[in-house]
């Protein structure tokens, strides 16, 4: 920051320049690919609250004795009992000179750890350096960004400050700038959001326009919004969540349901065994049932999600806050499902995986680790329709999303044959797959119903799998394999002919959504939308629309006004005469690996 | 039997070599284990060998039987074949698997080479995509073989590199 050179173009048409306004200029002084450090009060909130501890230490173990100086008749303690304090008195020059000199040499320290520790950002890249015996250099290419978070711990909150943090695919691989100010952060991430979108220097002038006309103002909105320094990009979160629906939701997951059952054994054992030790397992118990309850519903309050033109944006936190953009395409995978117990309610719970991990423990932010796992923590099917449309647009209306989740064997989706009931008891007509242009979807369990997305251009490798009973049963197994573990996307127990059917297809539309997938650098001059439009598509029959008539409305909840065409529209290319060789689209020149490289380092 | 879950096409066999160099291993352990039961019964019994006492070693030599008809058995249905635009590969009699990667996702290709195989001129090759579950490896690859299937793949790979 203290390196900031002055703003290096202003525009013209605002003569006293606008808070929003020189942060911009700011942050694209922080993009010229110089070395520039990180904010003055970093080594106080790295390392300081280490020394603001040993201080309170110390002066909490002399209060006594201040008191007494001030005070001698009233403050009559025997100080005989305190040989360090005597010590300390008899020696006070030498302490107090060690004392300073340590205060100095930590405060010498920091200060070299903080002019050590850099960050520049060039055309395709974010590097950090940091370490002073111990260099360490990370980079960070542009392209593989998975998403940009702002954590702001409630301490770094006090100074106006906190951290970027640039999420890679990888286990603990993410390049974080901690501590940045708040005001410039923000607009740090629009360059360098604008900088691996491959935006046009137009679009990106236009964008920066458009935040500036909506910026926030002040403090009090930071305070009572997690996401509010880009809360003007879309004004409303997409989803209302009431906090009543939350607590409930909560409550009926699991956990409060062992709760009960813990109690009720120990109540048994307590009065009909006359156990009576028993009674000193309730209190262990109720504490951690009690924490974990807290900090499952901690990480779901105040959760918003909206669309931005760089993605999707996540917010969340009560005390300590995170805000999340996650670019298009870095999902690789999505997980709707109901708990048994949701189900009077017609709740849902959308998860999601990444790429990326966030290391577990981050700066007091350890609900982040579990929270951004979530897209839809708790919501109804027209909030499963928006999130799920946020991240597959095309399935937004479609009817496929009532079939995965509430419909049953007659319909789009492939199902288990029935000699596969010994696999699956009660699903058997449920347990089924459907092959939609832009994602598979993979449909499970009639008691815990879930249904599973996984884009197709995300797929990393398919297997196809029979052990012995499967064998003796004609059945198969196909895993479609994405990073990460949270979700193994896969589907057992289908006709070894659909298996192998579903292999071979999704091995060609995986190639052509490769092909087409314009996501690492998502808003470069031909949007991915342009190019859904005008690329090929493969037919093979396994991409029937689904039929209105078998459509199995669900009984609570019909779906959000779907236009009566949303089966033609669910599937465009179904319409066209089926082929199932196709030539791949020619590879558009933004696609090219080189066209990094071509682009202009710093178009401003 | 009904007929069981396929992938027609041209498969490339590994060398049977890598059946021996498998039979080797499970001999070995088999080994292991029946002197690990033999040798306390001798010394248990003063050092003479009760009849029983054998009894340990042939089971042990039975299974290692069994795991030499085995591995040539397996060994037999390992196979990769290179499509237009994705390795397949497979293996596993009773449980098998195949498991198909575009060449745009593979990002990191590897060869092992464990002390038996390189007295047998044999390399292992394993593919790493960004899925940790996709697991691929091609053991029993002649070295020059080897060599050249990852210098094909690499090439292959880096032009039509796709990001995640």
């Amino acid at each position: 920051m203290t390196t900031a050179p002055p703003p290096q173009a202003p525009p013209p048409a605002a003569p006293v320049p606008s808070a929003a306004q020189q942060a911009r200029a700011r942050a694209i002084g922080l993009v010229d690919g110089e070395w520039h450090r990180l904010h003055p009060a970093t080594p106080l909130l790295r390392g300081g609250l280490a020394l603001i501890i040993f201080l309170g230490i110390v002066v909490s173990s002399f209060r006594d004795r201040i008191i007494g100086m001030f005070v001698p008749d009233e403050w009559d303690a025997d100080f005989d009992q305190d040989p360090f304090g005597d010590f300390v008195l008899d020696q006070l020059l030498w302490v107090s000179l060690g004392v300073v000199g340590l205060v100095l040499l930590g405060i010498v320290l920091f200060w070299l750890a903080w002019r050590v520790h850099r960050f520049r950002i060039t055309g395709d890249a974010v590097e950090v350096e940091q370490g002073i015996l111990f260099r360490r250099h990370r980079r960070a290419p542009l392209a593989r960004i998975q998403a940009i978070n702002i954590q702001r711990p409630w301490f770094a909150r006090l100074l106006g400050a906190c951290k970027l943090e640039i999420q890679q695919a990888g286990n603990d691989s993410n390049v974080d700038l901690d501590y940045l100010s708040s005001s410039v952060a923000n607009a740090l991430r629009f360059e360098i959001m604008d900088r691996a979108s491959g935006r046009s220097a137009a679009d990106a002038q236009r964008l920066a326009a458009q935040r500036q006309a909506g910026a926030p103002g002040g403090v009090v909105d930071e305070l009572l919004r997690p996401d509010a320094e880009i809360a003007h990009l879309a004004p409303d979160s997409l989803v209302r969540i009431p906090v009543v629906r939350i607590v409930i939701s909560s409550l009926l997951d699991g956990w409060i349901v062992w709760a009960i059952a813990y109690v009720v054994a120990t109540g048994v054992a307590i009065i009909g065994f006359q156990q009576f030790w028993a009674i000193f397992a309730l209190l262990p118990g109720a504490i951690a049932f009690f924490a974990a309850g807290v900090k499952s519903l901690g990480s779901k309050l105040r959760y918003s999600i909206a669309a931005t033109p760089d993605g999707i944006r996540l917010a969340y936190g009560l005390a300590s806050t995170t805000t999340e953009i996650i670019p298009p395409g870095r999902i690789f995978a999505l997980q709707v499902k109901q708990p048994l117990l949701w189900r009077p309610f017609g709740w849902w719970q959308v998860t999601f995986t990444r790429a990326g991990k966030i290391k577990p423990d981050g700066s007091g932010t350890g609900q982040s680790s579990q929270m951004a796992s979530y897209l839809l923590p708790v919501g109804d099917l027209r909030d499963v329709r928006t999130v799920v449309g946020l991240v597959l647009p095309e399935l937004a209306h479609s009817l496929l999303i009532d079939q995965g989740l509430f419909g049953q064997a007659p319909d789009a989706f492939v199902v288990s044959p029935p000699r596969a009931r010994v696999f699956r008891w009660f699903s058997v007509r449920r347990n089924g797959f459907h092959v939609h242009p832009a994602a598979f979807l993979l449909r499970h369990g009639r008691i815990w119903r879930s249904l599973q997305l996984v884009p197709q251009a995300r797929v990393q490798s398919v297997a196809l799998q029979q052990g012995p009973l499967y064998g003796l049963a004609r059945l198969g197994k196909v895993q479609l394999h994405v990073p990460d573990t949270v979700l193994s996307p896969g589907i057992g127990a289908i006709d070894q002919r659909d298996a192998a059917l579903l292999f071979d297809h999704a091995m060609r539309t995986i190639k052509v959504a490769i092909d087409r997938d314009g996501s690492e650098s998502w808003a470069s001059s031909l949007s991915r939308h342009a190019v859904l439009a005008t690329a090929p598509a493969v037919q093979d029959g396994l991409m029937r629309p689904p039929t209105v008539t078998q459509a199995a409305p669900p009984p609570s909840a019909p779906p959000p006004a779907a236009p009566p065409s949303s089966a033609g529209r669910a599937d465009p290319v179904a319409a066209r005469p089926a082929r199932v060789e196709t030539t791949p689209p020619p590879i558009p020149p933004h696609q090219h690996p080189d066209a990094r490289w071509q682009r202009p380092r710093d178009e401003r | 039997m009904a007929e069981r879950l396929d992938v027609t096409g041209e498969w490339q066999r590994v060398s049977m070599r890598y059946a021996v160099v498998e039979s080797i291993g499970s001999v070995i352990g088999w080994l292991i284990v029946a002197l690990g039961a033999t040798v306390p019964i001798w010394l248990a019994n003063d050092q003479r060998m009760p009849w029983w006492g054998w009894l340990p070693l042939a089971a042990a030599g039975a299974l290692a039987l069994i795991g030499v008809v085995w591995a040539f058995l397996r060994t037999r249905t390992i196979g990769y074949l290179q499509r237009p635009d994705d390795l397949l590969v497979r293996r596993g009699m009773l449980f098998r698997r195949f498991v198909a990667v575009p060449y745009g996702r593979m990002q990191i290709v590897d060869i092992t080479q464990g002390p038996i195989e390189r007295m047998f001129g044999l390399k292992t090759l394993k593919f790493v995509t960004a899925a940790a579950s996709s697991a691929i490896t091609i053991p029993g690859m002649p070295g020059s073989t080897a060599e050249e299937l990852r210098d094909r793949l690499v090439a292959v790979s880096e032009s039509r590199r796709a990001g995640l």
